[in-house]
């Protein structure tokens, strides 16, 4: 690790800085969220305009998905070359690839463009929370993160009510979605004058003794030190979300197939709770700093396998909005406290690398395999369970077991803890 | 190289209770209640739609007439149907984006192939409805599937349980060092 000259800026971290900071991080990951969502969105208009099947349109998904896995090594990095930079980089290089998106010829360039985009996209989203932990002081960390984490949600909920204004009838039609992509341009151009280094990350940087600690291999977290909270982080991000993933991508099709639900209604309702789930993270982030991010999880978690089960049982379009709203409260609420999870156990110089780890080398890989086992079981005509609402129930119960039990026996509560006595550990 | 391997194996060994899962995902049912759904799908998409592969141009312009565009029907419902001897009724309800709504039976039978083919769109039948209109659902859950459930989540538990055990607790001072 390289020495940093001292941060004359340490003493700069007044509750002033801090908000701005989080403004800042919370418009990026707004269009993370946005940018994440546009895709699934549009792509019917995309077929439709570049020529492409069903199967094509399987083989786009799976390819963007590859990128968010692989853009664990971008989210890496910042432990070498800190968080600023790597944000910055991020939100320009996802900004770039949104542009390249809009002008797309074909399949092929949209899909590459894409791949792209969702590597910067994965480690926008990993440097972000990473800045929280390290920014804000223990009081406040949780909070922050609830506001931080409900942003992505609510920039997808947009992209339902750009289209609902009527920008797909614009004559760019689809690539309209993606122009509106470039703003984050602005956030670059103001980071770069107002945002400092995060204070823990200055802090290591300009102490001589850290020269010694390695900030460039990926496998230093799994050290004997942090290997055990690697592997129970790990693990809870790749059951979880295994559950979440699927049970989002699947609702609107049996909204509509197995419940009769039209697409307009499945939409609206999807777009309400959207909103009241994102209020979800903020509860969850208050409740993390008031009762602890364990016992917040495990509540979380019990309401979500409940409400979620719940969910995929219920056949009246009636009944259905008031449980989607609560299982998406809970279901995504939690990964506030995931994202405590995956960081504040972790010392700084480590930290970067912990959570790229856990979520884009655990969680995602659940994110895609969950939906496909879903698929499979439920298909209509070939699944040995023939309904996506049942096979979906199945899973939401094989994989929140286990979830609970990490977090019950395995998770390390972090409420309270002071991340410069943990760095001062490294002794 | 070995350690690596160990810790590989050690690390996917809790995710092998979800075979059983991935295994169930693979078995092969073949309901034609999928078929039909499929079907009106295919209608429903438009150009890039292949009804014909399910069903004769004909039946297809009764549910949406030609030129189809994308999204020309709001609504698809399909509900379980009746099998006897290489042939099966099955109830479906479709609503057109003009509001006009459709009830009614699709007859298959198999081919010289094997697939199910729609041969022809009967009128509703009392019996056979869709879920919205009192009828049984395609497919669900039995039972035993339940059960099944819980007991694969207390597996993966055993298999975490396990690992975690593996992987062992951190001695103490265990942290990196840095120099004085």
């Amino acid at each position: 690790m390289r020495l940093m000259e001292p941060d004359p800026s340490l003493a700069e971290r007044t509750p002033k800085y801090r908000r701005k900071v989080l403004r800042l991080l919370a418009a990026a990951t707004f269009f993370e969220g946005y940018d994440g969502f546009v895709l699934a969105f549009v792509l019917a208009a995309i077929l439709a305009d570049l020529g492409g099947t069903e199967s094509e349109a399987g083989a786009i998904r799976a390819l963007t998905s590859v990128g968010a896995v692989a853009s664990f090594v971008l989210a890496a990095q910042a432990d070498r070359i800190g968080r600023r930079r790597l944000l910055l980089i991020s939100i320009a290089g996802y900004t770039i690839s949104t542009a390249l998106t809009a002008v797309s010829p074909n399949l092929a360039w949209l899909t590459g463009a894409q791949f792209i985009a969702q590597i910067f996209l994965g480690s926008e989203w990993a440097v972000a929370v990473t800045i929280v932990v390290e920014e804000f002081p223990n009081s406040e960390r949780g909070r922050s993160l609830g506001v931080l984490t409900s942003m992505g949600t609510l920039g997808g909920i947009f992209v339902g009510i750009l289209a609902f204004a009527g920008l797909g009838g614009t004559p760019l039609g689809w690539r309209t979605f993606y122009l509106v992509g470039i703003i984050p341009l602005i956030l670059v151009a103001y980071g770069r004058r107002t945002m400092l280094e995060s204070e823990r990350y200055a802090a290591l940087r300009s102490n001589r003794s850290s020269l010694s600690l390695d900030a460039t291999s990926l496998w230093e977290p799994w050290k004997i030190a942090f290997r055990r909270n690697i592997v129970a982080v790990g693990l809870m991000h790749f059951f979880r979300y295994f559950a979440i993933s699927a049970a989002t991508f699947w609702w609107p099709y049996y909204a509509q197939q197995e419940v009769g639900m039209s697409l307009s209604l499945s939409g609206l309702y999807l777009a309400a709770a959207g909103i009241l789930g994102a209020a979800g993270f903020i509860v969850a982030g208050r409740l993390m700093d008031r009762i602890g991010r364990r016992p917040s999880f495990l509540l979380y978690s019990a309401f979500a396998l409940v409400f979620g089960v719940w969910l995929f049982q219920i056949h009246s379009p009636l009944a259905m909005l008031p449980v989607l709203c609560i299982a998406i409260f809970f279901g995504l609420g939690s990964g506030a406290m995931t994202s405590a999870f995956s960081t504040e156990p972790f010392p700084t110089y480590v930290r970067s690398r912990a959570a790229a780890w856990c979520r884009n080398a655990f969680e995602i890989p659940g994110g895609i395999v969950g939906p496909l086992i879903v698929g499979l079981l439920g298909d209509h005509r070939t699944g040995l369970i023939g309904s996506i609402g049942d096979a979906m129930s199945i899973v939401l119960v094989v994989v929140f077991i286990p979830v609970m039990f990490i977090a019950w026996r395995y998770i390390t509560e972090t409420r309270g803890v002071d991340l410069i006595r943990l760095d001062e550990l490294l002794r | 190289m070995r350690r690596s391997v160990a810790g590989c194996l050690l690390l996917l060994a809790p995710l092998a209770p979800l075979a059983p899962l991935a295994l169930g995902a693979c078995t092969t049912v073949d309901r034609p209640e999928g078929v039909v759904e499929r079907w009106l799908t295919s209608i429903n998409q438009g150009p890039t739609g292949e009804p014909e592969r399910y069903a004769e141009e004909a039946l297809s312009e009764e549910i949406l007439p030609s030129p189809r565009e994308a999204g020309g029907l709001d609504v698809i419902e399909v509900g379980k149907g009746a099998e006897e001897g290489g042939r099966a009724r099955i109830p479906y309800r479709v609503a057109r984006v003009s509001g006009e709504a459709m009830h009614g039976v699709a007859e298959l039978e198999r081919s010289a192939s094997g697939e199910w083919m729609i041969v022809r769109l009967s009128p509703e039948d009392p019996t056979l409805l869709v879920p919205t209109g009192g009828g049984e659902r395609i497919g669900r859950a039995t039972p035993v599937v339940w059960v099944g459930s819980v007991a694969g989540g207390l597996l993966l538990v055993v298999m975490v349980f396990l690992t975690m055990r593996l992987v062992g607790t951190p001695p103490v001072n265990s942290a990196p060092r840095r120099d004085p």
